[in-house]
């Protein structure tokens, strides 16, 4: 039995034609909202999954782009928070305490990445950002999402949407010429 | 001065000035007041020009950042796996014990799919195979409806099972085809191989009707065991449990030899039916000679040949001459 034979008739596309259409815009958001592979792919593969099982529910002239976005964000959301978790844990338990926000996965997958080295450090310095500041730029900044949207997936106003962007780009601001004065000084 | 009604929480900078309007500024989003209204401050205030450069490249280097596509290959094969496994139909297991051993039967939410002799050797290899196309679930439901039937049919109390089937076990459009046809040789008779080729129009088929029915994955229901070989030797039956065919075709009344070559029907003690006018005949007699094998039905007695509407030949005379006293044929 196929996954096609699956689908309700009366949707517009077959799931795997969803998947077709937004696969890369989903998987590049996670990847910069984690900052590693491994967890970007699990997350993919979760987004993907759980979009699957309420596909049947969803309203045929829902827009498919920002129904993906909202479950993305809201698993974002969970595994930030359980990695925050997991880190606290480790530094109570006297381990080596991480340098940085990514987690250990972080020097493979960036070096897979092959970013330059600017991109590198813009993207580890959005990984130090808190959840809703953290996606709220990259929506805006790299998907390319409106503030209405990007106030729908974080469920808040758009102005405390547009006031995360501008937040998150406060502290990148910051963050940013931290980094340059020190390689310049 | 830079508009103060439009959020709730603004910094502002020493200078007095908004700093969220340097940062629209830099994302293009100002309206054209405030656009106009930065423009005419930073000419002013270098400290405010030097942030909205800052913010400006800031936005610039952001946008450069590559689009990280690495790894979505392999994320989207294993979502398809995912998504395969996730599609996977139930199927409950359940085990009897059987007056002729343990079964394993599966239920899908459409019918009974699977009935298996259980075998001592591989009990966890069998299931773990169906693991693949299944979400396999270890069933402790009542299943009683379904062995009421089997006992009664096993006591030989009852002809048919008359379970619903599901027959997504099945392997291809040809098997079925087979295994339909062999659903269609009555209780208490038997048909060749090669009869069951020809009555599906392919006599030349032997071979692949005969492995059609080695894979029958409901056996009993889909009665493969009333198909034996062309010389009335058993053949196999679901491995090599050749006895147990031999015993289910004792519950139809059909009598089964040792030979040589191992068991065979007892032709002699058999009467042959002639589907294509439904007449049925003494083993001995001339008219049963050269019935075609799609045409020639093994049938276990008279009163079975009548029960199936087959008239007693006018020459051999069976229904005057049996070939042996018919008694209730019971194994159990």
């Amino acid at each position: 039995m196929t996954l096609s034979d699956q689908q309700p008739t009366t949707k517009k596309y077959d799931f795997h034609e969803i998947i077709d259409r937004h696969q890369r815009a989903i998987y590049c958001y996670l990847v910069r909202c984690t900052g590693n592979i491994d967890d970007a792919q699990e997350l993919f593969q979760d987004t993907f999954l759980r979009a699957y099982r309420a596909y049947i529910s969803l309203s045929p002239d829902a827009n498919h782009q920002a129904w993906l976005f909202r479950i993305a964000t809201n698993l974002v959301k969970n595994y930030i928070r359980s990695r925050e978790r997991r880190r606290k844990v480790f530094v109570d338990g006297a381990a080596p305490a991480a340098s940085h926000s990514t987690s250990s996965n972080s020097s493979n997958a960036e070096d897979d990445l092959q970013l330059q080295e600017t991109a590198h450090i813009l993207l580890k310095a959005l990984q130090a950002l808190p959840f809703r500041q953290r996606t709220a730029l990259i929506q805006r900044q790299f998907e390319g999402l409106d503030y209405r949207l990007i106030a729908e997936n974080l469920e808040c106003s758009q102005d405390t949407a547009r006031a995360h962007v501008y937040q998150a780009l406060r502290k990148l601001r910051i963050r940013w010429h931290e980094i340059m004065n020190d390689e310049n000084g | 001065m830079p508009t103060q009604n439009r959020s709730t929480k603004r910094s502002t900078l020493s200078c007095g000035f908004a700093e969220d309007d340097l940062i629209a500024e830099a994302l293009g989003e100002t309206s054209q007041d405030v656009h106009q209204q930065v423009h005419s401050h930073i000419t002013t205030c270098p400290i405010c020009a030097r942030l909205l450069e800052q913010y400006r490249q800031l936005h610039t280097r952001l946008r450069a950042v590559p689009a990280a596509e690495t790894g979505l290959a392999s994320a989207r094969r294993a979502l398809d796996t995912s998504l395969v496994l996730t599609n996977r139909p139930r199927l409950l297991l359940s085990v009897w014990d059987s007056p002729i051993g343990p079964l394993r039967i599966g239920r899908t939410d459409k019918g009974v799919a699977l009935v298996e002799f259980v075998s001592q050797d591989d009990p966890k290899d069998a299931t773990a195979a169906l693991e693949k196309n299944f979400a396999v679930e270890q069933s402790e439901g009542n299943i009683s409806s379904l062995t009421h039937k089997l006992e009664a049919y096993l006591n030989g109390k009852r002809q048919a099972l008359d379970w619903v089937i599901d027959d997504v076990l099945m392997r291809s459009d040809f098997q079925r085809q087979v295994l339909k046809a062999a659903s269609e040789i009555p209780y208490g008779t038997l048909t060749t191989y090669l009869g069951l080729a020809e009555r599906i129009s392919q006599p030349k088929a032997v071979r692949a009707v005969a492995q059609a029915l080695r894979y029958n994955p409901v056996p009993i229901q889909i009665p493969c065991h009333r198909i034996i070989g062309s010389n009335g030797s058993l053949t196999g039956y679901a491995g090599n449990r050749i006895a147990l065919k031999r015993d289910i075709l004792a519950v139809e009344g059909i009598p089964v030899v040792q030979s040589k070559t191992g068991f065979a029907i007892a032709q002699d003690r058999l009467y042959v039916g002639r589907q294509q006018d439904h007449i049925f005949c003494r083993p001995s007699c001339e008219t049963s000679k050269g019935i075609r094998a799609g045409d020639r039905l093994f049938i276990a007695s008279h009163t079975r040949a009548e029960e199936i509407g087959y008239a007693p030949c006018n020459i051999c005379q069976p229904d005057l001459h049996p070939l042996h006293k018919e008694a209730e044929p019971s194994l159990f």
